[in-house]
């Protein structure tokens, strides 16, 4: 995104906030029109509408699926559904301004609306007639949502499968690697899972089309988080408090300093962060820690500006979004960096993956160690993050490093407890703060090895440099 | 606790950006005289360039034609000169640059590395201040600019095409400094110089928001100063093939055909400028060698370049000039033999550079003398 697509988020947000009457539609409408807005032109032409609509699509699916059907009711959603299908419409017209670089890059024909609306009207008589969804359903479309979800991560489909549409074109492939953007289908998954799984769990509270589709693609978080719950969000969304002046000046504070953070601090930091082509030309030891920090700080001020941003934006429409960062590299551990590293994130990963599995291995007929558990909970959800960010060995390497990293933490705090009798003076205390500080910034930073070099002989080249190892 | 007014300080903070930018149009500050180089990081052999964006990162470098301040701060030769130092500038484009080259290898690097010493014992130091494109207006200018590093001789290597007026070069190099440009075009009355299209920038051209480019690609360049001084790399290294020896019949130069060139209409008298505005400071133009095919239609051209018709015609004159103005001078020509280029008919080979190095020693030694 860039500074003045995040400029016009803002001025949207706010005449959005001050709206008296409307502001949930306006809302829906600004979302949808973003989806299409930041959709990235793609290989084949038509993915550039095909994409967000699907987008749009499954959330709507999804709400149709968790709603009980008083809350589906037409006479409730008409107003929603009309801006749906009205912003959809309104790209359609672009041929006739032909603003292109404005607010979408190619336009859509005729017929791919007509096609959206065609289906929209088939799946809507469907599911209006369902009188309660499934659990059969429900879990089916949960593992359609992650079984497209890897689909998505994984290269090597997304290689094949244009190889295959080239093969059915009859057309010659051409020499490059396909890169194929579903934006936002990361985080949107995510809330969509969420729902699912509260919904099959039976602790999911009805919402309408508006409120749902706005929860899903929100538009200040769509691509970048925070991960928010469904039910604290749809709260401030029907409850809007008035902003006070103080409301405005934090809110524009955390705007600002976003936008500083990602345009001037990580942007500039990116040139002098550790990269392949540093790990391949570089050969002192003393440059590579520099940048290797430097790639840690980038990371940090990159995804916490846009956080910032994204909070900020919210905050104008009277929607308070979750932290997602706090002073992450201050920390003397690792399990709280990550309580302070992608909250939001980590938070859902706690609830629908390791709470339970802790849980089923605890209580299942298979008696477990402890030490055991812990040490398959931990790596198996932090190789769970890794992949989330896309399914490669560097990912999934990152993840085990973390995993080994908590449990070994988690072993020594252990060890440690029994024998830390008496607390440390202030002076000691405060040492052995700043010595757990140093080791967790490193920690964390060696980690970053996998997560950002191309593939794993890199990385482990890189930490052999490091080290003084030139291979 | 004091109550924050949120319009109070947005208005604080728009009346304060407008009075920051408003300023910095007025005083114009030479943003690129800060510098990390020859301070924090060594400074670059040679101006930092590079053709494609998306190597910058690769070869540690980003081109900053618009600010001469930043492109030679971050430069060797801005450091202050020793006391027995004689000073040498190499102007030029890329052959003088050298591309495909390391910067040891290049011309200003084998000079160098002759340990050239004058006859009253100074050390003759070469720099590499050529800026890789092949235009003449380009290299007055920044002979213009060095003359403030105090160079003791300029050495100016020039070709056919480099005179050849070019909007394109005229729209991105030279419009930056359209005020200094139309100066020198009206001090050394250089009328055939085509920049109808050169604009100086406005006032609001020169306000911080006007000036963001720059100031960006200057904070870039001092941040890949981290990455030239831990790789030593400031050019991606390519792989090219080999000349062709054998050359296409056609006639034309450039669009023009035998019957067509008009040499007056080239920007010779740029040249007579750069002499004149050399002052004192002695000048060394030097004809660089080119690439000579020997296969098929080499009877017909030079190389893809030159028309043998075109090339032998500007010899005949470049030399009556040189006779003419009394200039200093050396026809290189033709001094590599044609498997010592490499991806173009001017960019020669280590070896070719060393050739081109020993053959303008005498010259260098005699200029260096007091007279």
């Amino acid at each position: 995104m860039t500074v003045l697509q995040l400029g016009i988020f803002a001025l949207a947000a706010m005449l959005i906030g001050q709206l008296k009457r409307g502001r949930e539609l306006a809302l829906l409408g600004a979302s949808v029109f973003v989806v299409y807005w930041l959709q990235p032109a793609q290989q084949f032409v038509g993915l550039t509408f095909w994409v967000p609509t699907a987008t749009i699509t499954l959330t709507v699916l999804v709400w149709f699926l968790i709603s009980p059907p008083e809350t589906r009711s037409l006479k409730n959603n008409w107003p929603a559904a009309l801006v749906i299908l009205g912003v959809i419409t309104f790209f359609d017209l672009n041929q006739f301004f032909g603003f292109e670089s404005i607010y979408m890059s190619t336009t859509p024909r005729v017929w791919m609306l007509a096609a959206v609306v065609v289906f929209y009207l088939i799946i809507l008589f469907a599911l209006l007639a369902m009188q309660r969804s499934s659990k059969i359903l429900s879990g089916a479309v949960l593992w359609g949502i992650i079984l497209l979800f890897i689909y998505l991560k994984t290269p090597y489909f997304i290689n094949n499968s244009f190889e295959y549409i080239y093969t059915l074109r009859a057309q010659e492939i051409p020499d490059v690697r396909f890169a194929f953007s579903w934006l936002g289908y990361s985080y949107v998954a995510f809330r969509l899972i969420h729902t699912i799984r509260d919904y099959q769990l039976g602790r999911l509270a009805s919402f309408t089309l508006s409120e749902y589709v706005n929860y899903v693609i929100f538009f200040p978080s769509f691509t970048a988080g925070p991960i928010d719950r469904v039910e604290k969000f749809v709260h401030e969304l029907r409850n809007p408090v008035a902003l006070a002046e103080q409301d405005w000046v934090e809110a524009g504070k955390r705007f600002f300093l976003g936008l500083f953070k990602k345009f001037v601090i990580a942007d500039a930091l990116a040139l002098i962060a550790i990269n392949d082509v540093f790990v391949q030309q570089v050969h002192s030891a003393g440059w590579m820690w520099l940048f290797l920090y430097m790639y840690s700080l980038r990371i940090y001020f990159d995804f916490s500006g846009y956080t910032d941003v994204a909070i900020g934006i919210a905050r104008v429409m009277k929607i308070r979004l979750p932290e997602n960062f706090d002073a992450p590299y201050l920390k003397p551990n690792l399990t709280q960096f990550w309580n302070s590293w992608h909250i939001t994130l980590t938070q859902w990963f706690r609830a629908y993956f390791f709470n339970p599995i802790t849980r089923a291995l605890r209580s299942g007929k298979i008696q477990w160690p402890v030490v055991l558990v812990i040490l398959f909970t931990q790596i198996s959800t932090m190789t769970l993050i890794g992949l989330w960010h896309g399914i490669s060995w560097g990912f999934v390497l990152w993840g085990v490093w973390h995993g080994l990293g908590l449990f070994l933490q988690n072993r020594w705090s252990e060890f440690m407890r029994g024998r830390m009798k008496t607390p440390l003076p202030a002076r000691g205390q405060w040492l052995l703060n700043a010595i757990g500080i140093f080791l967790t910034f490193n920690f964390v930073s060696l980690g970053w090895l996998f997560f950002t070099l191309s593939t794993p002989a890199l990385a482990w080249q890189a930490l052999m440099k490091l080290f003084g190892v030139t291979i | 606790m004091n109550q924050v007014h949120p319009w109070r300080v947005l208005a604080k903070a728009v009346v304060l950006y407008t009075i920051a930018n408003l300023a910095f149009a007025a005083f114009n500050p030479p943003v690129g005289k800060l510098s990390i180089y020859n301070e924090l990081v060594p400074g670059r052999e040679r101006v930092p360039y590079e053709r494609e964006v998306e190597y910058y990162s690769v070869s540690h470098t980003i081109p900053v034609y618009e600010d001469m301040n930043a492109m030679y701060q971050s430069h060797v030769l801005s450091q202050p000169k020793a006391g027995n130092e004689f000073r040498v500038m190499l102007l030029g484009d890329s052959s003088a640059w050298g591309f495909e080259l390391h910067p040891e290898d290049t011309l200003v690097g084998q000079l160098n590395a002759l340990h050239l010493t004058t006859c009253d014992g100074k050390n003759i130091t070469v720099y590499n201040a050529a800026f890789p494109l092949p235009y003449v207006m380009k290299d007055l200018l920044i002979m213009d600019k060095v003359r403030e590093y105090e160079p003791d001789l300029y050495l100016w290597t020039i070709t056919l095409d480099a005179f050849r007026n070019r909007s394109i070069f005229t729209d991105f190099f030279l419009n930056p400094y359209a005020d200094r440009v139309l100066e020198l075009k009206d001090e050394y009355e250089i009328n055939n110089l085509d920049i109808e299209d050169i604009s100086a920038p406005t006032f609001w051209d020169k306000t911080i928001i006007g000036q963001r480019s720059r100031l960006k690609k200057i904070i870039s360049l001092e941040l890949h100063g981290f990455g030239w001084d831990a790789t030593g790399l400031d050019y991606l290294y390519r792989n090219y093939p080999p000349l062709s020896n054998n050359q296409s019949d056609s006639l034309l130069f450039d669009l023009y055909t035998p019957d067509k060139l008009n040499l007056d209409l080239l920007l010779f008298d740029v040249l007579k400028a750069g002499n004149t505005h050399a002052g004192k400071t002695p000048l060394l133009i030097v004809n660089e060698p080119i690439f000579i095919a020997t296969g098929k239609n080499s009877e017909i051209r030079y190389n893809d370049f030159y028309p043998r018709w075109a090339y032998d015609e500007y010899l005949d004159y470049l030399d009556s000039l040189m006779k003419q103005g009394n200039y200093h001078y050396v026809n290189a020509w033709n001094v590599i033999p044609s498997s010592e280029f490499t991806d173009t008919p001017f960019h020669s080979t280590p070896a070719g550079e060393r050739m081109l190095a020993e053959l303008l020693v005498p010259e260098l030694q005699q200029l260096s003398c007091p007279k």
